[in-house]
């Protein structure tokens, strides 16, 4: 990620005063340019831009102002829910999740958000090249200096059994 | 189906990396129907979900930390900038008030404030006198002596007949006391007044008094007029006031 830092600073500041005209609230501006930031990330990571590098800021502007004006939709349908008498007979419509649902992937979610940060660095990282930027295992070998791929498979494993134990402890 | 193996683990998560081709989805969704299956392909999922929160809020701690530090630079930026405009434009008001004052005419009071003093008591210097009885002239001019000069101009107006050498004093204590009119009438007596004793001293206040009233017309032709005498006895002074 910290290779993306120049093209953070590069654009920053412009991106702010592009997004001026949808809202005079920095903060929320300066969040969609983070949230694009990161997008662009995974995107990058798994391959799948292929542009040329001139259009990477259009790219990364276009996320962003998507992303900034889901974000300020959502915020007047919340302050309209909100300052109706229908919001509590809507309530019941949301999804709930069922705390003992273990085919529902949040429940397991919510499970994994307590303990994942117990979890040793080493562990953090093999799942996170695994599950979150789609690396392959020869990848994460490479990436993280283990000796075969086969090692790479059984660290990925005791990881995820040491996940469960968590999980089981808390 | 009661435990899982090394190929559905795979299959699991090759479904998640969405590299499955169409048999293997279809073999995917058959597996579904097994308890055991399905709650691990939650597991899985709900794994990758939580990783992928935990890391974008990770990376996003970074952003958020990567842009305070650009905040402050740029704080400080904004800072150094001001100091330097605020220094330029201290050093550039300095600079116009020297050139403004050095090549600034002085106002005519200025002039005049440069270039006059009373006229120096030559008849009877009484400075030092302590004597508390002192009357008429010898009053008047200690009073003028020591720069009480409404009291002066008091005295001198109740002498009788003083003598003309006194009038010089009468005028300075009457400019002193900013009785401009009375002062000129006095000195006009005086100047045009061959025989006087201070006639010349007489111009030179007339002049003097010319420039502070802003009678400029007067006071040049004045000025003019003691500097064609090279014996006048103002004629040094008058050559610096035309300077």
């Amino acid at each position: 990620m910290s290779g993306m830092l120049p093209l953070y600073r590069a654009h920053r500041d412009s991106y702010l005063a592009f997004t001026r005209k949808y809202t005079s609230d920095r903060d929320v501006r300066l969040q969609s340019y983070n949230d694009a930031i990161i997008k662009l990330y995974k995107v990058i990571i798994r391959n799948k831009f292929n542009s040329e590098e001139s259009q990477i800021k259009t790219y990364l502007f276009n996320l962003g102002k998507n992303n900034l004006i889901n974000k300020i939709d959502k915020q007047k349908s919340y302050t309209k829910r909100f300052s109706t008498d229908t919001y509590l007979a809507s309530y019941g419509d949301d999804e709930i999740i069922s705390n003992d649902d273990s085919t529902n992937h949040l429940y397991w979610k919510s499970k994994i958000d307590q303990v994942f940060h117990l979890l040793g660095e080493k562990c953090q990282q093999i799942l996170i090249h695994f599950y979150h930027e789609g690396l392959d295992a020869d990848e994460i070998k490479a990436y993280m200096e283990y000796d075969s791929v086969n090692v790479v498979y059984s660290a990925k494993s005791r990881c995820v059994n040491k996940l469960r134990q968590l999980i089981t402890d808390n | 189906m009661k435990d899982l193996n090394d190929h559905h683990i795979s299959l699991i998560e090759r479904h998640l990396r969405q590299e499955l081709n169409i048999e293997e989805e279809a073999n995917f969704e058959k597996l579904l129907v097994h308890d055991v299956f399905r709650k691990e392909v939650a597991f899985r999922k709900g794994l990758q979900s939580s990783i992928e929160a935990f890391s974008d809020d990770k990376l996003n701690k970074l952003l958020v930390a990567e842009s305070q530090s650009m905040d402050a630079a740029l704080q400080k930026n904004k800072f150094k900038k001001y100091a330097i405009w605020i220094a330029i434009t201290l050093v550039l008001s300095f600079l116009t008030y020297l050139i403004y004052s050095r090549y600034q005419k002085p106002s005519q009071d200025d002039i005049f404030i440069a270039h006059y003093e009373p006229f120096p008591n030559l008849i009877a210097p009484t400075q030092r006198s302590t004597d508390t009885t002192l009357k008429g002239l010898e009053l008047a001019l200690y009073a003028y002596d020591n720069g009480l000069y409404e009291q002066a101009v008091s005295v001198f107006d109740t002498l009788s007949s003083p003598p003309s050498e006194a009038i010089i004093y009468h005028a300075i204590a009457c400019i002193e006391i900013e009785q401009y009119d009375r002062a000129e009438q006095m000195l006009i007596t005086l100047s045009t007044d061959k025989s006087a004793k201070y006639r010349q001293a007489a111009e030179w206040y007339l002049c003097l008094l010319a420039l502070k009233t802003g009678d400029l017309d007067k006071y040049n032709s004045i000025l003019a007029n003691i500097i064609s005498n090279l014996n006048h006895k103002y004629y040094q002074k008058a050559i610096e006031l035309k300077q």
